[in-house]
């Protein structure tokens, strides 16, 4: 038998790091050696934790709620979340490209609804072309019935785009207005993103595009990056009052100390300079391979 | 020198487990060593393939003895990805009971390629309308209807109810009739007052339940209709077409695709029909098909529309009407010798969905084939509404139309009527 035991060693070894942080010292005088590691609280959302499908659907997706913590040690990592309705979560697809061709007519989508999502500030917009239906962000005047072109050409001369339709941010004229914008070209929207938020593209220069995002920041992006037209919906959103304490708990937030004041500005306002202009390279910068060194058994 | 017990007086072991904390963590960078080696065609070896453990064939063995003498549990069933058998690498497109096309109507006269050719039934029908009545109809309906929805016996519990402008409220949880068996009640209990009041001028009639049928379409691609009429009347003797051809357009449903909204699966039978269809009653007179408000759905949870409604009523129809063609003139069949019509009837108990189809060519939208005809009649609700109010049944406002209407379907086609 004890040559099975040993011969069992085959299968991967448990990791006693995790029943050390799991089981604590039966000795309760003894100095108990338990730390765990906690993720970054910016890493992720530890609001809810989604059951993505295999492929995309647009099934309204089940998820559960994480209150805060950390679904892997289940230690609080964002404090003030909690409880809240459940809502279901539309997944949005990000990736919205075209025909990159000259003369390749551009893709058309029908808007066919306008929905709520309870995962989102924004509202979502239910479109179809051929036998694909997908959500994308909506924006603040479409409605269904609308067409919406999508291309991937840069024309010498900008194109004059309509509300809710994607180009490239180099087809696109300085001053418009556009959001879900991609950071790098081929990866899907990363800025802009929530209800009423809009960037405005301010130059060009050589290949890449300068846009100022709500926040002031310019950022420089590749000129390939795919962005949307217009503003997003529900604009009015960040002046909607929750109203009362109990909606406030229907969010899923819990409740506050009451301690936090806002500053009244009394002593005036902190000058900073404009924060520089933000350049987005394609190229990461390479990361190091980082290593935990474990000790066997510590005394 | 003497031997006596390590005393740990300096506590060293808690200090190394801080610096362990500590230290453990490193950062792996890279130096230059890889490419000045590689210049100087030393091979490079990973140290990882000498801190294995080494496996000993004995070990190997052991292991081996130890499985086989398991008795093994359960034979799971093939995962649902590509090794599984019955894998295909074209998606089929399924429309199934629980589906409603996102683009309503349209959409299913596209998929159906048929036409409407005028608001109403056919002209045909008005008369039939008018000719027959039985003694006391109206008593007998509304006397099968609080059967159905009020007296009967079932109590199961009701799916929850929800209200969006209150998401937080829970409502108490309602007891009563599940939808599937009101509709089973109420459809089976009007056509037996047909069959016993007038049945005998056309016995020429079989009723079958929950009939399952499966038929494939090449369009472009796979396409399953996996449909079940909920009741059927089957006839010996076929109806006679109302109309011979028709000239117009389809509905226009750029830019999206007839099949859209449909389900895509890749396991799936290739080109499997299935058909109960056969022998003496092989023609379909009439299909009942419910709408149980637990089962039909949009994929994206809204509410389903009216216009999504008449396209299901549509879409069964035409997959009856396939099958139908399918099993009396082979499976193969694209033109038809002779029409195919039925009728349908859609309810959910309360509203009734009358229409009439004519099935003149299997040729899809693509094809500039002969066109299928399609009638229909608007919504009517049998009822406004059959409640409890304080303990007491109610029935408003009853609309004497509906059972008119199902009479002169049942009627249609009989000898009597030819006479």
């Amino acid at each position: 038998m004890s040559f099975v035991s040993s011969s069992l060693r085959l299968f991967d070894p448990v990791k006693l790091k995790s029943i050390h942080s799991i089981f604590f010292n039966t000795v309760r005088h003894k100095w108990n050696f338990t730390h765990l590691e906690l993720p970054d609280r910016m890493s992720r959302s530890f609001r809810r934790e989604i059951e993505w499908p295999e492929k995309y659907t647009i099934k309204p997706l089940n998820n559960r709620h994480l209150a805060g913590r950390d679904p892997v040690s289940g230690r609080v990592v964002v404090k003030g979340l909690g409880g809240g309705i459940k809502q279901k979560y539309h997944w949005v697809n990000l990736k919205r490209f075209g025909p990159t061709g000259e003369h390749d007519p551009p893709r058309i989508d029908r808007v066919l609804e306008i929905l709520d999502c309870g995962c989102r500030t924004s509202k979502v917009a239910l479109v179809g072309c051929g036998t694909e239906l997908k959500y994308i962000i909506a924006t603040v005047n479409m409605k269904p019935g609308d067409l919406l072109v999508t291309s991937g050409y840069i024309p010498r001369i900008p194109v004059n785009p309509n509300e809710g339709d994607a180009y490239p941010l180099g087809a696109l004229s300085k001053g418009t207005k556009v959001h879900c914008i991609e950071k790098i070209p081929g990866k899907g929207a990363h800025y802009i993103m929530t209800a009423g938020s809009t960037a405005t593209i301010l130059r060009q220069v050589d290949d890449r595009v300068i846009i100022q995002l709500p926040t002031k920041l310019q950022v420089s992006l590749s000129k390939y990056c795919m962005a949307s037209i217009g503003q997003i919906s529900n604009a009015n959103h960040f002046k909607e009052h929750i109203g009362s304490p109990n909606r406030n708990r229907e969010l899923g937030n819990r409740p506050r100390s009451g301690l936090w004041q806002r500053k009244t500005g009394r002593f005036g306002r902190k000058i900073k300079p404009p924060p520089p202009l933000k350049i987005i390279t394609e190229k990461a910068p390479k990361k190091f391979e980082k290593i935990n060194l474990e000790l066997g058994c510590l005394f | 020198m003497k031997i006596t017990q390590v005393l740990y007086k300096q506590n060293i072991g808690r200090l190394i487990k801080w610096q362990w904390r500590a230290q453990r963590k490193k950062t792996l960078i890279e130096t230059n060593a890889e490419k000045v080696l590689a210049a100087r065609n030393i091979p490079i070896i990973d140290s990882k393939q000498f801190l294995k453990e080494p496996i000993f064939e004995a070990q190997k063995q052991d292991i081996q003895q130890l499985l086989d003498n398991v008795i093994g549990p359960v034979k799971l069933q093939p995962k649902l990805n590509n090794a599984h058998p019955l894998w295909n690498y074209d998606p089929c497109y399924v429309y199934g009971d629980h589906n409603v096309l996102v683009r309503g109507l349209d959409q299913a006269k596209v998929f159906t390629n048929s036409i409407e050719p005028e608001s109403g039934l056919p002209k045909y029908f008005k008369d039939l309308y008018e000719a027959y009545r039985l003694p006391n109809q109206d008593e007998h309906v509304q006397r099968i209807i609080t059967a159905s929805l009020l007296y009967d016996a079932v109590q199961e519990k009701l799916p929850i109810k929800k209200d969006p402008k209150r998401p937080a409220w829970k409502f108490p949880r309602d007891y009563g009739i599940p939808d599937s068996r009101r509709n089973n009640l109420i459809v089976s209990r009007l056509l037996q007052l047909c069959e016993s009041s007038v049945g005998s001028m056309s016995s020429n009639k079989l009723i079958a339940k929950d009939v399952y049928f499966k038929v494939p379409l090449q369009r472009n691609g796979n396409i399953s209709l996996n449909v079940r009429a909920d009741l059927l009347l089957l006839s010996d003797s076929y109806l006679a077409p109302y109309v011979d051809e028709i000239q117009g357009e389809l509905p226009d449903i750029y830019p999206l695709d007839y099949k859209v909204s449909l389900e895509e699966i890749n396991i799936y039978h290739k080109d499997e029909f299935i058909s109960p269809l056969s022998g003496k009653f092989n023609n379909i007179h009439t299909a009942f098909i419910y709408y149980n408000e637990t089962e039909v759905k949009n994929l994206y949870e809204t509410p389903v529309l009216q216009s999504q409604i008449f396209g299901r009523s549509l879409m069964k129809s035409y997959a009856f009407a396939v099958a139908n063609a399918k099993s009396k003139y082979g499976e193969n069949v694209k033109e038809l010798s002779e029409p195919i019509t039925l009728q349908c009837v859609h309810t959910n108990s309360q509203w009734f969905h009358f229409s009439v189809f004519q099935l003149n060519s299997l040729a899809g939208p693509e094809e500039n084939g002969k066109k299928n005809i399609y009638w229909q009649a608007p919504l009517f609700n049998l009822f406004e509404e059959c409640v409890y109010e304080d303990g007491v049944p109610i029935l408003k406002d009853y609309n004497q139309e509906v059972f008119k209407n199902l009479l002169s379907f049942y009627m249609n086609g009989t000898e009597y009527e030819l006479k």
